[in-house]
């Protein structure tokens, strides 16, 4: 959207090209034109609001989403492969009441686990963009379907009567008199049998299981320590553990290693160097393999490693800032309003399951386990780099302890399997902390100029410039046009992802979301809520300033605004919860944040205490339309996790950059929500569903509750929020 | 490298280690024991907590020669047999976890809590559960789980 080519109106005089540019009707109504003159759009239709990245991800992977793999067993249990990858949020969970109801099974016979890498999938195995519980609602519908008429048709032959004299119910075809007989007894007569007519796909009303709370379906192995992460897989006596060391600068190169010292210590086994794959910035490094990852990171610190300088060495803060600064678009609107600048540091992903691979590679084969989001990728990337083919590579996908993005790029593999080369026996690859705080993947560093512009009481125009180094997507985003073209355009993907991602819910006229890229040697990667975190959080912070600087209330002045009758319910609904603008001790406040992302919409009301030595949540109202919720368990347990993101980033959490090295290196320096940040008191209302399908939750809530922190603590001390974390500028 | 002896999960049991050794790798690495995690290696983030004499303690920085003679309890010895702990069973109830990885540590360190201050404060969980690092933020189910257990709610 080009700027308006204005002169103020504020001062009254001429407005020129405005019309292109979706003024509001109180615009016009200014301008003098009549009642009945007709009316401008009251807002211009963004790239997301025609076609979003979920819709992308649908359309691009449905020509192999209907092939799953649901098996009926003869004792009469499910097991069923999900495409897709379990980080958390509790997409087998989802996955197996969607298969349980439309099969009709109870949720206690299924058994699922996620799909092993499958090339047949093309590019659309991705785990990511809170897609894969929409993704899969249809086909899952269809296939069960067809399921249940071949049971249907077998149950026909067995009990003696029509089809149409059988139903299907927990696990049992059952005739009008009774008689029953399982699915397990009917399974291998069913596989037998010609292709039966499907029976009728269900519809919500009939549903038992989607819709219902239900609970993690591995809630009790994690309850006992039994869940089996990638490292509790194996033995460490059979798949050495391996530490590994990297650069200590990013993008240096190993030039000596010298482990003299090493070999004095009691278990250590040995070393070797890996080239990691510089192209992906995959970090090369020396693996130090030893008896206990004890006894290896000890070995791994005695080691003397000497490494090149790397391209970023004369690079700190203040170079990185200058340069994002040098290539940020300008705001060009004319006129007064609210104007400001603000800074995001870089942010790792840091899931409490630091990276972690096993692999084992042996008469030209390879299996390996990992917990990544895009399966598929690791396993072109392992054959590339074993330099066999890729039918000789098995990939075994396993749920890992978090992600937040960061397995979308799971760079261990690629090590695991070039160690397991060279060392000529299984590893059990895990980074330390420290690695990975240092040389792991980040959300980038990002700073953002907004100019949104008031005329008579109203918001004329929105301009967001936002600059950053270079978003790594080479991972692909499961359509064609990322899945493979990002490994030669990888900016280009940026700038298709940001298009089809950001955008305003609310009538800000004439608005300019734009982004500008520069890449650097500090890897990064897509972090929960790709940009919008950033972006929105943003921008959620501008609304309340917009609405003070209009003399309104932060609410009222969203209601006014917002885009359509579904905000504004989520809106009020956590206003409401929250008894928006109840009387608070001086210190303390409510602020308020919303987003509308994946199809679903979400709204914040977050309550902080600035009284003591560090700014604490003490409340957290959540309301959320997200289209047809199908665990109402998860998606409160998702939405309330969020919550400790937003306030993580806004408040504690942020990496800084010292001659080409970061300086942070473990939950010490990088510091994250504790129980003692968290609110007591917290509501999350999920509203009447308002769509046949689902909307995502796995990430929705970050900007949020990011914008919600941060407005809390404007409201409470009357500052403005504009370099983050707040705490390290004296919040 | 010497034997160390002690009990674990009401099991007497001996390893050969060096005592400086750490017990999160001990227990992993040399015993296969792995309901307990790595997370931060520094006693910082609370997912290797395990319990050593019945009070919560960081296993990535204890050596396991610390512990000759002493009982260690981990999220694997919680359970008696098939019957859960009260608190593993209002973890499971209250759907705490997300991704789980922190949780052994939580629970064992809830535990720890409950047996020394079985009606704890809001402040009580702040101050015994601020050490246990988790990512996804599941930090309201913890403190609303424990709370329950206080009152009773599960035995």
């Amino acid at each position: 959207m080009t700027a308006l080519e204005t002169t103020p109106v504020g001062r009254r005089q001429v407005l020129k090209g405005f019309l292109i540019a979706g003024p509001t009707l109180a615009v016009a109504a200014r301008l003098g034109i009549a009642d009945g003159a007709g009316a401008f759009p009251t807002k211009t239709d963004e790239v997301p609001d025609q076609q979003d990245f979920t819709d992308i991800f649908i359309a691009s992977e449905t020509p192999t989403l209907y092939d799953l793999k649901i098996e009926i067993k003869p004792d009469n249990r499910v097991y069923a492969e999900g495409p897709r990858q379990d980080i958390g949020q509790g997409f087998l969970t989802t996955f197996a009441m969607q298969v349980a109801d439309h099969l009709d099974v109870p949720m206690e016979n299924m058994d699922v686990i996620c799909s092993p890498a499958e090339q047949k999938r093309a590019a659309s195995q991705i785990t990511g963009g809170s897609h894969n519980t929409r993704a899969l609602w249809d086909p899952i519908r269809v296939i069960c379907a067809q399921m249940r008429g071949q049971l249907l048709a077998a149950g026909s032959q067995q009990l003696g009567v029509p089809t149409s004299a059988l139903r299907t119910e927990d696990a049992h075809v059952i005739a009008r008199d009774g008689r029953k007989v399982s699915y397990g007894e009917l399974t291998a007569l069913a596989a037998s049998l010609p292709k039966a007519p499907t029976a009728a796909p269900k519809n919500s009303k009939d549903f038992k299981i989607i819709g219902k709370p239900q609970s993690r379906e591995n809630a009790a192995e994690i309850a006992q320590g039994k869940s089996g992460y990638v490292s509790d897989l194996h033995s460490s006596k059979e798949f050495l553990p391996t530490v590994l060391a990297m650069a200590p600068t990013h993008g240096a190169a190993v030039i000596s290693i010298d482990d003299s010292e090493a070999k004095k210590i009691k278990g250590y086994i040995g070393n070797t160097h890996i080239p990691g794959m510089p192209d992906y910035l995959i970090p090369e490094g020396v693996a130090v393999v030893a008896e206990t990852f004890g006894i290896a990171k000890k070995a791994k610190n005695a080691m003397k490693i000497k490494w090149t300088s790397g391209p970023m060495d004369a690079m700190s803060d203040a170079q990185i800032d200058d340069m994002l600064n040098g290539i940020i678009d300008k705001v060009t609107s004319p006129g007064e309003g609210v104007e400001a600048t603000f800074r995001w540091p870089y942010v790792p992903h840091a899931p409490l399951e630091e990276n972690t691979s096993s692999g084992v590679f042996k008469d030209g084969k390879y299996e390996g386990w990992g917990g990544a989001q895009v399966p598929t990728t690791m396993q072109r990337q392992i054959a590339e780099t074993l330099g066999v083919g890729v039918e000789n590579v098995t990939y075994h996908v396993i749920p890992a302890g978090g992600a937040f993005g960061r397995h979308l790029f799971h760079d261990q593999d690629v090590q695991v399997a070039q160690i397991a080369q060279r060392i000529g026996k299984p590893i059990k690859l895990q980074w330390l902390r420290e690695e990975g705080i240092k040389n792991g993947r980040c959300r980038p560093v990002s700073i953002h100029k907004v100019k949104a512009t008031v005329v008579n009481n109203d918001v004329m125009s929105y301009e967001h410039r936002m600059a950053c180094p270079e978003m790594d997507l080479r991972h692909g985003l499961g359509d064609v046009a990322t899945g493979y073209v990002t490994e030669y355009n990888n900016e280009g993907a940026c700038q298709y992802f940001f298009t089809h991602t950001q955008k305003m819910f609310y009538k800000t006229g004439p608005t300019a979301i734009t982004l500008k890229q520069r890449l650097l040697a500090k890897p990064t990667a897509a972090w929960r809520v790709v940009y919008s975190g950033q972006v929105h959080a943003v921008d959620e912070i501008v609304m309340d300033e917009l609405a003070r600087s209009l003399g309104k209330d932060e609410l009222d002045f969203r209601l006014e605004t917002l885009d359509s009758d579904r905000h504004k319910a989520v809106l009020s609904k956590a206003a409401e919860d929250a008894q928006w603008g109840k009387k608070l001790p001086a210190g303390v406040a409510q602020g308020i944040g919303m987003h509308d992302e994946y199809k679903s919409i979400v709204a914040y009301v977050m309550t902080i205490d600035t009284r003591g030595k560090e700014p604490r949540m003490i409340a957290n109202h959540i309301a959320v339309d997200n289209g047809f919720c199908v665990n109402p368990e998860g998606t409160k347990s998702s939405l309330f996790g969020q919550a400790h993101d937003g306030f993580a980033v806004v408040y504690r959490a942020g990496l800084h950059v010292d001659n080409g090295a970061t300086r942070e290196s473990n939950f010490h320096d990088y510091k994250w929500t504790r129980m003692f940040d968290s609110a007591p008191e917290m509501t999350c209302s999920i509203l009447p569903n308002s769509n046949a399908q689902p909307g995502g939750v796995g990430e929705l809530g970050v900007p949020a509750a990011a914008g919600a922190a941060a407005n809390a603590w404007a409201r409470a001390t009357g500052k403005q929020p504009r370099n983050f974390p707040l705490n390290e500028y004296g919040a | 490298m010497p034997v160390i002896t002690f009990n674990l999960n009401g099991n007497p049991v001996s390893v050969n280690a060096d005592k400086d050794e750490e017990l999160l790798w001990v227990l992993r690495d040399r015993m296969d024991v792995q309901g307990l995690k790595y997370g931060c290696g520094m006693g910082l983030c609370g997912a290797c907590t395990s319990h050593i004499d019945g009070v919560a303690r960081r296993t990535c920085i204890t050596p396991v020669g610390k512990i000759e003679g002493k009982n260690v309890t981990t999220i694997d010895g919680l359970a008696k047999g098939n019957e859960l702990h009260p608190v593993q069973k209002a973890w499971v109830d209250n759907d705490v976890a997300q991704c789980g990885y922190c949780q052994a540590g939580q629970i064992m360190q809830a535990v720890s809590l409950l047996n020394q201050t079985p009606n704890p404060t809001d402040d009580d969980i702040d101050e015994a559960m601020g050490g246990n690092l988790c990512r996804c933020g599941t930090y309201f189910r913890i403190r609303s789980a424990i709370k329950r257990v206080a009152a009773g709610d599960y035995k």
